[in-house]
This record gives structure tokens, sequence and C-alpha cells, in this order.
């Protein structure tokens, strides 16, 4: 069937391919290491590209694990563009999604008018991304239900999406449609992976970075200017980690490092200052740093004890 | 990390399937699939590098992603691959010390013993002696390097074969020569019974009591896996003519041949606690023999006393006839009824109701028949009818999908049926099951003058409400002159530890029905596993909830349950557990010493089978352990424990 007479492809083309734009494709994993620091900012562990690709190689799943803030949800966007050569959609999970939400369904006023036609029914995400070979990262997946996690398994093992009430079956063109899902099995509010599901899952854990890793993506991420000394840096590094073993309730991620180093800088900047000073650096740590009203106090002591030579 | 630089595909191949079977039997669920996924993913790593091998670090790596669903299961695999890989050069350092020893003389085989004469073996399988004469020597040293620095992974498996094949043709006499080598206990497994049994009875008579334990064990092991029959007898004879027949060797012995139960003296209520699930054919057996024992009424009498009226079922029907035969009869069918109406609440299969249904309307129908009067051990006409009155409405609180008005039966039932409806309702109804818990478990502990109790107080004090009877009983009868007054006797709050392990799933209603006695005082719940879960200031409703929907699972850390009470906020903890730590962590024993030194009350409640070695170790650190059979039992004593 021809993309001038498929009326979904057309739906799919007119509206998901704007999203799905295209770039580069690279399946070598020390090149694709490169780009993803270059372009895109991100400093990725090789041996975790390798596996993603290997695991997309035998049109598998990947799932990442890890604490919020390692970037798991940034790195899997990037390798899945990286992976088909167009930016990949991403599927943030909640508790009610079923195939009517992910894969499509009818406009309800013309499925009145003309029935449970083609021209009735409105593709969705991962019909989308399967008609246009391109990545689907879900997003959270312990927030999905049982149901739909069996739904996406079924999807992804036969690289194929069934609907029923058009009697049609939508196979996958190339190898382009892959699924990375992410978790935190650390969140208590969400629910548990099924034993079923982990097994057919290639399952890669993320961690905070080490030291000297987290000290160079600072470097790449943050601002040029105003200028932050090596010394500073050590001292966020040493008060994130020291938060990160603490009891606190919301542990602070890359994420929060990166952000803590800017905004130091955009107070500097605001002050016209062209070097940041441990003032800056003081303010904007207690706002950056605590989410909860419990952790405030145990935040203050540590930043406290850190910077009290200073 | 691993002693392999780097591994092809070949080795890949090869391992992939010997480190599989290595995880199932080490409790990991790996299928075909993955590890046929493990192999694709390698060969696509050799694609993406383009090259012929990848370094270990990445093949561990390749396993722990497709296989670990979890940190456990991460660790387990992590610990196989060192096994398999790091073992090998464990193995020629054993074999190299055995080596050393024997290096340059000539070896008299008959006047070693202990670690010398295993090293002797050990040196033999890997064909490193040669004989000369009576005597034996080692091999060209040169060769044995060679030999040595070379064991291989199959090679040392090979070894390891040899090796035990050498030993499990020795005679037991030989045998008991390697009493205090390594060897000794690594191989008891391989020998068989005869064999086994004699060196049961050299160690009897010596009084080696730790390796006899072990050698016993090993024995009931191989008595409850093997499918030998009529000889069952025999080994009875054999075993108790060395004196080494004890209730455990007999209970195993019973339960693979329940004739003998005749012989055992043991008596029925030590068979009451068999899991229903894995011994169904074998309870079922053993009660209809111990039925079939009691021939007379007076056996029988005695042989229903002791039997759990819920345990009934498994007898088909009764042994006599006349009256007390149909009593027997129906009470059989109310135990029926309700094991139908347990499988209905588990399995939600409308069939399962209908049959207790069926079962109930039997046995009303047989009871309808009899006299009031008639009555068999434990069992009578009352006492059965209103068992059956319970099932009624265990049925239609089931279809209506909400627990009220059934006081009346086991509390462990009662709390195994509100989660299976729990568990199948939906929010709104799910309230309404916590608030009737509530009101049953308050009801129960009241009963059992667990929470208020009236106390006599002279007049002049008023702490609480007058109660008028006991007032006037007390004036009039007793010649005393005092009113008496209800006062409410408030036990302080305390902290409760619920071991969720899998090893307490066997446990679990029993644990369940024991936590939920304390409802009313825990104000900090710990649920652990191989993690802790603790929740502080917690409310009645909330244990109730966490009780109802708890799911056992893990391996079992006591240390870490007891590091929870670290804070000294509480003076009373209770942990319910079968104190059978399975991690490696600081032993509990020695944490709950550090605990009772700060001033702090435990209380282990424990199933009644647990080990009493382990008992003895936490009473001997100061910390209190109590058997609980049931938890009723255990709510009318409560008071004393708490205060």
């Amino acid at each position: 069937m021809s993309l001038d007479n498929d009326v979904i492809e057309k739906k799919v083309y007119e509206t998901y391919a704007q999203i799905a734009t295209e770039s580069i494709m690279i399946r070598n994993v020390k090149e694709a290491a490169n780009i993803l620091e270059k372009n895109y900012k991100l400093i990725v562990n090789e041996n975790i590209i390798r596996l993603v690709y290997a695991s997309f190689l035998n049109g598998r799943p990947v799932l990442f694990e890890g604490p919020p803030g390692t970037g798991k949800t940034e790195i899997g966007e990037a390798l899945l563009e990286l992976w088909s050569g167009k930016k990949g959609f991403l599927l943030p999970c909640s508790e009610n999604y079923d195939e009517y939400k992910v894969i499509g369904d009818f406009h309800p006023l013309m499925a009145m008018k003309i029935g449970f036609t083609e021209e009735s029914f409105v593709p969705r995400v991962l019909l989308a991304a399967m008609i246009l070979d391109v990545g689907v990262l879900v997003d959270e997946i312990r927030r999905s239900s049982d149901e739909f996690q069996n739904l996406l398994l079924d999807i992804i093992d036969k690289r194929r999406i069934v609907v029923p009430e058009l009697k049609r079956v939508f196979k996958s063109k190339g190898s382009g449609f892959q699924v990375i899902l992410t978790s935190n099995p650390e969140d208590v509010a969400q629910n548990e992976l099924s034993d079923a599901f982990l097994r057919r899952v290639i399952r890669i854990k993320f961690d905070y970075p080490d030291m000297e890793t987290e000290k160079k993506i600072i470097r790449i991420r943050s601002f040029d200017r105003p200028s932050i000394s090596e010394e500073l840096i050590n001292l966020i590094l040493k008060t994130i980690n020291k938060l990160r073993k603490s009891d606190i309730l919301h542990k602070p991620g890359t994420d929060e490092s990166v952000s803590w180093v800017k905004l130091a800088q955009s107070i500097a900047k605001l002050e016209n200052e062209d070097v940041v000073k441990v003032r800056h650096v003081k303010e904007a740590a207690t706002s950056l740093l605590s989410k909860r009203q419990e952790d405030e106090e145990l935040i203050a002591s540590v930043i406290s004890d850190v910077f009290s030579e200073y | 990390m691993m002693s392999f630089q780097n591994i092809d595909l070949e080795i890949a191949e090869k391992y992939v399937p010997i480190i599989v079977n290595n995880l199932r039997n080490k409790g990991v669920k790996v299928g075909v699939r993955e590890s046929i996924l493990v192999l694709k993913i390698f060969e696509s790593y050799l694609l993406l590098d383009n090259k012929k091998s990848i370094s270990s670090d990445q093949f561990e790596k390749i396993l722990i992603s497709v296989i670990a669903k979890n940190d456990y299961e991460e660790e387990i695999i992590k610990k196989a691959l060192q096994e398999l890989f790091f073992g090998k050069e464990d193995y020629s350092n054993e074999i190299y010390l055995a080596s050393e020893r024997f290096k340059n003389k000539l070896i008299d085989k008959n006047k070693l013993s202990g670690q010398q004469l295993g090293d002797f073996y050990k040196l033999m399988a890997i064909g490193g002696l040669v004989k000369r004469g009576k005597y034996y020597r080692t091999i060209d040293k040169e060769k044995l390097d060679q030999i040595i620095n070379n064991i291989s992974l199959d090679q040392k498996t090979l070894f390891k074969e040899k090796l035990n094949s050498i030993l499990k043709k020795l005679s037991p006499e030989e045998y008991i020569k390697l009493l205090n080598s390594d060897l000794f206990y690594d191989n008891l497994n391989s020998l068989n019974l005869d064999k086994l049994i004699k060196i049961a009875e050299f160690l009897s008579k010596k009084h080696y009591n730790k390796p006899l334990n072990k050698v016993k064990e090993i024995i009931k092991e191989k008595i409850s896996n093997n499918n030998l029959k009529g000889e069952n007898e025999k080994l009875w004879k054999t075993l108790s003519s060395i004196g080494i027949l004890d209730k455990d060797l007999q209970k195993a012995l019973v339960i693979r041949e329940p004739s003998l139960s005749k012989k055992s003296k043991l008596d029925i209520s030590e068979f009451n606690n068999l899991n229903d699930n894995d011994f169904y054919n074998e309870k079922q057996r053993i009660l209809l023999n111990y039925a079939k024992l009691s021939d007379n009424e007076n056996l029988l009498n005695d042989f229903l006393n002791k039997i759990e009226l819920k345990n009934l079922w498994l007898l088909n029907k009764s042994p006599i006839g006349g009256e007390k035969g149909k009593l027997i009869n129906a009470a059989i069918y109310s135990s029926k009824a309700l094991k139908e109406a347990i499988e209905y609440a588990e399995s939600g299969y409308e069939g399962r109701k209908d049959m207790s249904n069926y079962y109930l309307q039997k046995s009303n129908e047989l009871l309808q028949e009899l006299d009031n009067k008639v009555s068999i051990g434990k069992i009578n006409k009352i006492e059965t009818k209103f068992f059956n009155n319970n099932v009624l409405k265990i049925l239609e609180s089931l279809e209506k999908g909400e627990i009220q008005g059934i006081k009346d039966i086991d509390l462990a039932i009662y709390v195994d049926l509100l989660r299976s409806i729990y568990h199948r309702s939906d929010d709104i109804k799910r309230r309404k099951i916590i608030i009737s818990a509530n009101k049953f478990l308050t009801h129960l502990i009241y009963m059992n003058g667990f929470k208020p109790i009236p106390i006599k107080k002279k007049y002049s004090v008023r702490p609480g409400r007058l109660m008028v009877k006991e007032s006037v009983i007390n004036i009039i009868r007793n010649k005393e002159d005092f009113l008496v007054y209800k006062r409410n006797v408030r036990t302080k709050q305390i902290g409760l530890a619920l071991d969720i392990s899998s090893s307490m799933y066997k446990y679990s209603s029993w644990a369940l029905s024991v936590a939920s006695i304390f409802i009313h005082n825990i104000s900090r719940l710990v649920l652990f596993s191989t993690k802790a879960i603790s929740y502080d200031k917690i409310r009645k409703n909330d244990v109730i909830k966490i009780l109802l929907t708890v799911d056992f699972n893990g391996y079992t850390d006591i240390t870490r349950a007891l590091e929870q009470f670290n804070d000294k906020k509480f003076n009373k903890i209770v942990i319910i557990t079968d104190l059978k730590q399975t991690v490696r962590n600081e032993d509990p024993s020695i944490k709950a010493n550090e605990l009772v030194r700060k001033g702090i009350k435990l209380l282990f409640l424990v199933p009644s089978d647990v080990d009493k070695e382990l008992i003895n170790k936490i009473r001997n650190n100061g910390g209190c352990v109590k058997l609980v059979n049931n938890p009723e039992q255990l709510a009318k004593e409560l008071i004393k424990l708490l205060r």
C-alpha cells in the first residue's frame, strides 16, 4: 500500500512527522559516545551504548533503572535518535493508559457519522512511531498498569500492532522502531514491575557518576561566563555527595549539581561579577536543594559543614 | 573480576549453559529465552565492535542486564561467575598444598587419616600419584606442576567428579578415616543409605555428635526424597537398632510409610501442622491410618480429641458406623465445606462455592437425624451446627464482598479470608473491610481481657465507671465495704517487627494473625525481609491495611530489622519471625544483646516448630522467646507479656 492511498499513514505523516525530524544516524559505539558528548552534552559510558545497541540489534526493549537525576530520560532520547536517525517520541506513563491512548482511537463524532473506519481513526504515538520507524521512550514505566505493560511487551516482541476495528495489522518496516523504558525502583509511590516483564527486557542500571565524570558533566553543561573555579565545583560536589549518602527524601542527582552551578553563575552575572564567588554558590544552594520541608534542616547543616571555612 | 582476559564466542557458548544452570540451582529464574538472548547480545557486541572477543567485564554486564531482575539476583550472578572462574585458582591452590605435603616421600596409605588422607585422594584424582609396590609417591615434579598450572574449568569439574567417584567406592570404615578433612562433609551426599547408616552407627558409638547430626540430616533427606518401597520397615529396624531413630527420623519415615505410625507411637498432633499443599497425599494417608488404628471407641475418642477439626476434611468417611459414625461424617462434611469455602475465597471459582454449599447441606441433613446428646472426641452436634453456620456466613460474606458477623472462627482463617476478599475488592469495599476487621479484632482483644479490664478499688478512689452488679455482689455476698469500679489498664505503645521473608510464607496466616492482635498498641511497624521498611506513628487502620496487603518474599535479615529500633524510642519491641537469618549480616543475637543492654525488652514470637538452638541463642542473649501455637492463646497472655 503506497503512501498516497493509505489514509492512516497519511495522517501519521501529516501530524507526527513534524516531531520526528531527521538527524544523523550513528550506529558506531565510539562515534556515538563522541557525538553524545559534543552535540548532546551527555557523557555516556561506552558500555551502556554498546549494550543498548546490542539489544536494539536483537529487537529487545531496554529498561533504564536508577535514581532520579541520573540522566536516564535524556540519554534514552538521545540514543534513540542516534539509532534511528530521527527524533524519537516520549511517552510519559500514567496509571490509566490503555491501547486507545497509545495506539489510536476513533473520533467520536466522525465514528457516529461514518462508522469505525480509517477516516474516523486517530493514530496515536505508538502506532505513529512504528509507521515512521522511530524510537519511543516510555518514561517511568512503573507508573503504568500491568495491562499496559503487557500490551507494550506484546507489541515490542512481535513488532506489530493489530487494530481489530479496522481489520488491519501494522508491521514495523525497519529497525528504527525501538523502545527504551525508564524506571526509578526507589520511588515508593509506584507499582512493582512483574518478573515476567523484567525477564523480557534488558535491564541497565544507572547510578550517580563518580566525581571526575560529574565534574566533566558540569563543565560541559554550565555557562562559559562568569567562570567558576575548580575549588568551588569540588565543594559543590562534596556537598552533593554528602547529601546523597544522607537520609533526605529527595536526593540530588547530576541534574541538581549542574543546575546549582548554573544558578550560581546567573546570580553572579546579575551582580555583574566576572567570577563566581562562594556567596553566590551559597545563595543558590538552599533554594535549589531542598524540595521538601523535612529536609531543610539537614541540608542546611551539610552546607554549613562543607562551607565552614569560607 | 574474572580471571579470563577475553571471552570469545566459543567460550561463551560453552559456559552460558553452565552458568545458567548454576543460577537455576541458586533459585534465579532463568529461561531458555534468556540464555539465547545472552548469546545473541554477545554476538551483537562482536558485530558492533568488529572484534572476535569481549572482555570479561562486558560479559558479566551482559549476563546481569539480561538475567537479573533485581539487585539480589545481580549479586548472585556476580558470585556465581566468581565461583566459576575464580574457583579454578582456589582448586589449583588446594592441589598445590596437597602436593607439597607429599613431595619426595613414600606414602603408606594405610597410615594416613584426616586431612592427610583427604589430600592423598585429591592428588589421586588428578593423577598425581604412582604406585610403587606397597607405597605411593608423587609423579615427576615438573609434570605435576604442569598439571596444577593448567587446571582449567572443565578439568576442575572433571577432577571433582573423579574424586567423588573414588570416595563413593570407599568402604564406610575407610570413609570414616576422612573425618577431620574437608572431604568428609562435602561428599556425604553421594554415599548410599547403607554406608551412611554404618557411618552413623560408628559415630554414635563414639559419641561424635556434630558429624553424627550432619549424617542424620542427610539420612533424613535421603529417606524423604527416596522412593524405595517396602524397605521402610527394614530401615526402621536398622535405625532403631543403632539408636539414632529420633523423633525427626521417625516422622520422616511415617510420612513415607503411614503404616509405621503404629510403631512410632508418635502423636497425631505431630502431623497437624504438615503443609496441606506439599504433603496432601501423605497427610491424608497418615490421618487415614491413624483413624484405622483407632479401631475401638476409646482410641477414636482420643484421636478426635487430638486432630484439629479443620483437618478432618482429609478423611473420606467415618471408620465406625452408628449414631457416632453419622456425627463424624457430618463433621467431615463441615470441614470439607470450610475447605471449599477457603478455596473459593482464594480462587474465586464459583464451582468451589457450589461444592461448599453441597457439603453444608449434606452435613446439616445428617445432623438433623441425630440426637443432641451424641458426642465423640471434641465433636458434638451443637458445635458442628455452629461451625456450619460460620461456614455459611463466610460464603455469604464472600458473595457480598464484605466480612461481617463471623466471630467464632480461627483468627488465622479469618485473616486469610479478609486478605483474599480485600484483594478482589474495589476501594469503597476495601474501606468497609478495614472497618469490619478493626471491629472484629477489637472485639477479640476485648473478649480476651487485653485492653480494658475491671479491677477492684476502694470507694474513696474513683478511677472509672461504677460497676453496679459487681458492687452489689461485693457488698451483699462478700460482705466487703467498697464499691467496684472499672478501670482501663493501658498497655504501653510498642514497636513491632514482622518478618515478611519467603521462609515465612508457610507461616503467613499465622504471622499476620499474631501481628493483628497488637493493632491497638503498634506505633512503629517494621516489615523486614532483605530490606527493612519502617512505618512510624502509624494508625490502627493503616496497620490493618498493611497486614491485608503485605506479600511474603525475599531473604531474612533480622539484624537489620533490630537496627530500626536503635533510636531507643520504644522500650518494648515485639518481633514476629521464624528466626532463620538467611543473609550474611551480624548475628541477630548479638544485635539483640546490644538492645537488651540499652534497657529495651525484646519479645520474639515464633511458630512452634522453630529450631531449638536458635531459640536458646536468643534467650542466652537476654531476649525473650515465646512459642505461639495460636493467636487466641497469645491474646490471653498478652497483658502479662506487655506490662
